[in-house]
């Protein structure tokens, strides 16, 4: 068994930022920046898809925002999981017993 | 005498047949008139292979009379989900990206239970690759026979919908995220996915290399405990199954639960549950008690990271699988299927890395839980059948006016990501209209199917849930 430093709970560091600017320690530029942190626009997508030569053409990308943000969103809890560095990627099923 | 054959589980079968008090041209012929009755309204299978069932029905009561009997599977009839390759037989996936595709090759798991004198009835339903709408998959949804206006889930779809509505005894399905068990949730019916490598996934179309399982659905636990030893074990033609010794599992389901631990998680698995459903997985866990199981309390620290975790590790693998039908036909697929694999593009190697380090912590954690219980048991599903989607609502993840949160998942992902296997059983019905199942389910150690299968079946043998016939 990997031996592990303990994991953070999951809290998102959206979310402090949220409270710190709700409790008036960040001012309105703080807010502003987490609200253009959590919205994607067909530019950026865009962007992105000619970075990754994704293939994905620009009038179906304006489609699928909706569900690119929706992931993101969803995936919000592991991108911000604060993991030791002891813990190895598992690229298959392994047997602990 | 030949209605009443399709009510009984295959063990039962077995026994009739091997008595010779039945043949398997009888049961056969009882299967496939109650197919040509009812799959008209509930689309299960794709295709009926009538005259192929025929034959092998015909070869088995050959073999036989002539004393050459090879087993408990020998003229019992059995449909697999219409993603596993059958040599000469059409396999869809589900989909127009490949509705006419005819494998020169045999999955494994079909080819092992051909040798077991099973006789294929035909390819079932499902969502399109094993992940898409079903409304607006390849061959149309297939129905939930507890209520036809109802989903039988998914991606098995139509293995659930057979099952419940007695259209074949014995099913194949595959699992990535919950595809065998989520069907087996909403038909109420049993679904088993064993620990990844047990079965061979040669010949399964993919959908994530390191996700996918593919396992029996049954109507009883002890069907799916015979048709698991069957089709476990190594094979040289799948690098990731194992040689891990194959138990009698059959043998092993007489053993009861007088001792076990049964844990029982203290947060994740019962948040959000239907009262319902809260309450038949509770009863269920309390009856598990009175049989002589010792409850314990458990916990997934990270549970919740299953879902998540596990659905970017699927879909940036089934996007690097479907690459070149993506960019070549990608008006072919179900909206749904064409939308999550275009999402994925934009899924990091970071992120599908970091989906891999959450993997590790899954695993780490179930070690632990395993320390201090011999099964783990939560609901198989936290909430009921739902209605079928409107072709508007089956186009996207994103649902119009929807304050739901967009998936949830841990129940069930937790076992892919962590490759151990589970179980999912009846263990009640809603109050309805319409009455819907419910069921519990159970997770084992590595390797451990034996155990699972032991409780679930005391579960079984203690309650008639899994008697209980859909009004068609």
């Amino acid at each position: 068994m990997t031996a592990m430093t303990p994991i953070r709970p999951i809290r998102q560091r959206r979310e402090v930022l949220k409270l710190l600017v709700a409790g008036g320690v960040l001012g309105p530029a703080a807010a502003a920046a987490i609200q253009e942190d959590a919205k994607l626009s067909t530019e950026i997508l865009e962007r992105a898809a000619a970075l990754f030569e994704a293939g994905i053409e620009p009038a179906r990308i304006r489609e699928i925002l909706p569900a690119v943000q929706r992931n993101r969103d969803f995936f919000r809890a592991v991108r911000e999981l604060e993991i030791g560095d002891e813990v190895e990627p598992a690229p298959t099923f392994q047997a602990k017993r | 005498m030949q209605d009443d054959l399709v009510f009984r589980p295959a063990r039962e079968l077995a026994g009739l047949v091997r008595s010779k008090e039945v043949s398997p041209v009888e049961v056969t012929e009882a299967f496939l008139a109650r197919i040509e009755e009812l799959n008209p309204k509930l689309n299960a299978f794709i295709t009926v292979t009538a005259d192929t069932a025929r034959s092998g029905a015909r070869e088995a009561e050959r073999e036989i009379a002539s004393g050459n009997y090879r087993g408990p599977l020998h003229g019992i009839p059995y449909a697999p989900k219409d993603i596993l390759a059958t040599r000469g037989i059409r396999t869809t996936n589900g989909s127009k990206v490949t509705p006419d595709w005819v494998p020169n090759y045999e999955s494994t798991v079909t080819e092992r239970l051909r040798g077991a004198g099973a006789v294929l009835l035909g390819k079932l339903n499902l969502l399109e690759f094993a992940m898409g709408s079903g409304v607006l998959s390849g061959f149309g949804p297939s129905r939930n026979p507890w209520h036809l206006d109802y989903s039988p889930s998914g991606s098995s779809s139509g293995s659930g919908t057979a099952l419940a509505a007695y259209l074949t005894p014995l099913s194949i399905g595959t699992d990535t995220g919950g595809s065998i068990r989520a069907p087996a949730a909403a038909c109420g019916i049993v679904g088993l996915k064993q620990t990844y490598g047990r079965v061979s996934r040669y010949g399964v179309t993919t959908l994530s290399w390191t996700l996918d399982h593919a396992g029996p659905m049954t109507k009883t636990v002890a069907d799916a405990a015979v048709m698991l030893r069957i089709i476990a074990g190594r094979d040289p033609k799948d690098p990731t199954s194992s040689a891990e010794p194959v138990p009698d599992y059959e043998a092993a389901l007489a053993s009861g639960v007088e001792r076990l631990r049964i844990g029982v998680p203290s947060s994740y698995f019962f948040e959000g549950a239907n009262p319902e459903v809260d309450a038949a997985v509770r009863a269920a866990i309390g009856l598990l008690g009175t049989l002589g199981a010792r409850i314990v309390e458990v916990d997934v620290p990270h549970a919740e990271l299953a879902g998540s975790a596990g659905w970017i590790v699927a879909m940036a693998e089934a996007s690097a699988f479907h690459e070149k039908r993506l960019r070549e036909t990608p008006e072919l697929f179900d909206p749904l299927v064409r939308e999550r694999l275009e999402t994925a593009k934009f899924y990091s190697a970071t992120d599908y890395i970091k989906g891999l380090r959450v993997r590790t912590i899954l695993q780490d954690e179930m070690a632990r839980v395993f320390e201090s219980c011999d099964v783990m048991a939560v609901p198989g599903s936290t909430q009921l059948a739902s209605k079928l989607d409107d072709e508007i609502a089956a186009k996207s993840d994103v649902k119009p006016g929807s304050t739901s949160p967009a998936f949830r998942g841990g129940n069930t992902f937790l076992g892919n990501m962590t490759g151990l296997p589970a179980i999912t059983i009846p263990c009640g019905f809603s109050k309805g209209p319409p009455e819907l199942p419910i069921t519990i389910e159970f997770y084992g150690r590595p390797f451990d199917e034996a155990t699972i299968l032991r409780t679930a079946h005391a579960y079984e043998s203690a309650t008639d849930w899994h008697r209980r016939r859909p009004p068609l």
